[in-house]
């Protein structure tokens, strides 16, 4: 299947997603409401883990837009020119992002009505899997960038190329004038 | 030293505007030509380059409003922050060689110029130069509307100005923006870029680590005290809910590289092999100033609820009660420094593609080019920063609606025409042009109406995700485009 097609297929997913959410029952007390004794604050509503259709809904609009995120880096460049170990790390960030995602939904399931929740680098733990997980997994992506640039974001080859085409233009406008 | 706070607070801001003008002065002397003035002659380092992309992506928002959010939503407005590597990624991935390359390839001015170049249509860059202008009217009113409110905060504080007026400290904002945007063009805003960058980074650093001292317990004892009141609101989806805060991921994330301010910077870079040194720059940079949006919301939420701070007449003014209460005056004296240096940064680069817009690229498109560039490019810049100021002043809601307006639609607008178009060969202009129609159509309308989407599914999200379906859908239905031999060569790159 064509990178296109995917994303095509993701994009189409994300938004039959958010109109089946739309249209399903709305849970009672699930909005935010403005605080009881603070106006300037708002304060949460029940959370989706009491409900298992929209907890399922909202964690598949979730892992959907990280494929998307995932479907247009690879559209950029896709695997071209890469060894099979930097296909790996690149495969394996991608899971990763996927599988943090995941154990935050996971791990927030129980966060509202469970006991007290433990504490990870002085946020609560489903908190610190968004904070610590989500926010900088990317990096995968944005050392292979800088790692692999000359090999594979812009070969020599490439530049030779590029620079032989603005040469040629230069001449081709020159003549014209 | 408190009571040379407000004077501390003054030099700090008036410091930092003199060296505006400074840098104006030096400007002005490498602006020779329209390609200075619009592209920096395609000469920018890469430290100046890295600085001008993440400043420019946070506006005064990120100063203002960010800390606002998070104390009124909780952790909600953190999924505008924990998705900004990965839009970096996607920008840099999608859009920096590319952009690089295709603006030496044809000379280009600007990003609708590019957008004619990869499609050959000049509908195509008429409509990107519309949604640009629209975009940079709403948001460059705010912006000014925004540093005038604060200099009258801080001049009104003082003895002597206490009775200035908004009209007067909108001249003073605008006199300063113009100065150097004038006189410099894109070369005077990428350099006061730099000093602003750095301010912001010096800032938010000192504030963050004030922050952690502010309780005894750091951060753990003000997630406890929030926890204690609410869960939800430290939990991962803050006040907010799970689906309007995927909604921010997606539209903050994508969306990042569909801003024409901050993506025209990756046209005027020295060597595309900087790319790969800008990159992690940028995303240090973003990763430090947004150390102020994220620890500010949440220390005020809990000084608050803790009953040690009286509760706040609006949530907006978190980050000023904090500096005002809790910060060492030379640090207050910073921040605010760091606040004009973060809405000025957005500015100029908004008044720099603007102009292009209206003195290059709408005539380009319709068929004549003028003479004397730099000069229309100057006198552009300035009536386009008095009608900036005046929509500002005198349009009431309109300017709020155009403001919000901003990043959904210029998202909608670009990411499909530019980070997706530039990157796949059977993206038609057709298609681009739709897309660019219905993500004006959508955001306008749904602000204008003001439409509710449901569980506060972010606006722009949708029309990002329903512009890029029909960008899809058409060019799958359409025959291949030609493609200008050179420029798919580029594309195969």
């Amino acid at each position: 299947m064509k990178t296109s097609h995917l994303l095509f297929s993701f994009l189409f997913a994300l938004l039959a997603l958010w109109l089946a959410v739309g249209l399903a029952e709305v849970p009672a007390q699930v909005g935010s409401s403005v605080h009881p004794q603070f106006n300037s604050m708002q304060k949460g509503g029940v959370s989706f883990a009491e409900h298992p259709l929209q907890q399922g809904l909202s964690l598949s609009i979730g892992i959907c837009i990280l494929c998307i995120f995932l479907s247009v880096l690879y559209l950029a460049k896709g695997f071209r020119g890469l060894r099979t170990a930097q296909k790996a790390w690149l495969v394996t960030g991608a899971l990763l992002y996927l599988g943090i995602f995941v154990a935050m939904s996971l791990s927030h399931l129980h966060y509202s009505t469970g006991p007290a929740p433990s504490y990870f680098g002085g946020l609560p733990s489903p908190t610190a899997w968004m904070v610590y997980g989500i926010w900088f997994c990317p990096l995968f992506f944005s050392i292979a960038y800088v790692a692999w640039f000359d090999q594979w974001i812009f070969p020599p080859e490439d530049h030779r190329v590029f620079e032989e085409m603005v040469r040629r233009r230069q001449r081709e406008t020159t003549q014209n004038q | 030293m408190e009571e040379l706070r407000n004077p501390i607070i003054l030099g700090c801001v008036g410091l930092y505007m003199l060296l505006c003008i400074v840098v104006g002065i030096w400007a002005l002397r490498r602006t020779k030509s329209t390609h200075d003035f619009f592209m920096a002659g395609r000469d920018l380092g890469i430290l100046v380059t890295a600085f001008a992309v993440f400043s420019s992506t946070l506006s005064g928002f990120g100063f203002v409003g960010g800390p606002g959010l998070v104390y009124r939503m909780g952790m909600s407005s953190f999924w505008m922050v924990v998705c900004i590597i990965m839009g970096f990624n996607i920008s840099f991935y999608l859009l920096a060689k590319r952009l690089r390359l295709l603006s030496e390839l044809g000379s280009c001015l600007s990003l609708p110029d590019v957008v004619a170049l990869r499609y050959g249509k000049r509908s195509t860059a008429l409509l990107t130069a519309l949604a640009i202008l629209l975009g940079v009217l709403g948001y460059l009113a705010t912006q000014i509307l925004a540093m005038s409110v604060v200099l009258q905060d801080i001049l009104r504080a003082t003895a002597v100005l206490s009775d200035i007026s908004l009209e007067s400290c909108l001249a003073i904002s605008c006199f300063i923006l113009v100065f150097y945007s004038v006189t410099g063009g894109i070369v005077a805003s990428v350099y006061t870029d730099l000093i602003q960058g750095g301010v912001m980074i010096v800032a938010a650093t000192l504030v963050f680590f004030t922050v952690l001292f502010t309780f005894d317990g750091g951060f753990t004892e003000v997630s406890q005290t929030i926890a204690a009141d609410d869960r939800e609101a430290i939990g991962p989806w803050g006040t907010l809910g799970m689906i309007g805060c995927l909604s921010w991921f997606f539209v903050f994330g994508l969306g990042g590289s569909g801003q024409p301010h901050v993506i025209t910077k990756m046209m005027m870079y020295k060597k595309v092999s900087d790319a790969r040194f800008i990159l992690p720059l940028s995303i240090v940079g973003y990763l430090f100033s947004a150390l102020l949006w994220i620890s500010i919301g949440l220390v005020m939420r809990a000084l608050v609820l803790s009953g040690r701070h009286p509760e706040l007449a609006s949530a907006d003014a978190a980050a000023s009660q904090f500096l005002q209460h809790y910060a060492h005056p030379v640090l207050a004296g910073v921040v605010f420094a760091g606040l004009f240096a973060a809405i000025m940064s957005t500015a100029d680069a908004f008044l720099n593609i603007g102009t292009a817009a209206v003195m290059h690229d709408i005539p380009k498109a319709l068929g004549f080019q003028l003479a004397n560039g730099l000069s229309w490019a100057r006198i552009t810049t300035v009536l386009l920063t008095i009608l900036s100021a005046l929509f500002a002043l005198y349009s009431g809601d309109l300017v709020a609606i155009l403001g919000a307006f901003g990043w959904g639609t210029f998202a909608a607008a670009i990411v499909p025409t530019v980070t997706i178009g530039f990157n796949w060969k059977r993206a038609t202009p057709l298609a681009a042009n739709v897309a660019i129609v219905s993500s004006l159509l959508i955001n306008f309308l749904v602000k204008l109406y003001g439409i509710s989407l449901p569980y506060n599914i972010d606006v722009g999200a949708l029309s990002l995700a329903v512009s890029l379906l029909l960008f899809f859908g058409i060019s799958f239905l359409s025959p291949p485009p030609a493609i200008d031999p050179d420029v798919e060569a580029v594309m195969d790159m």
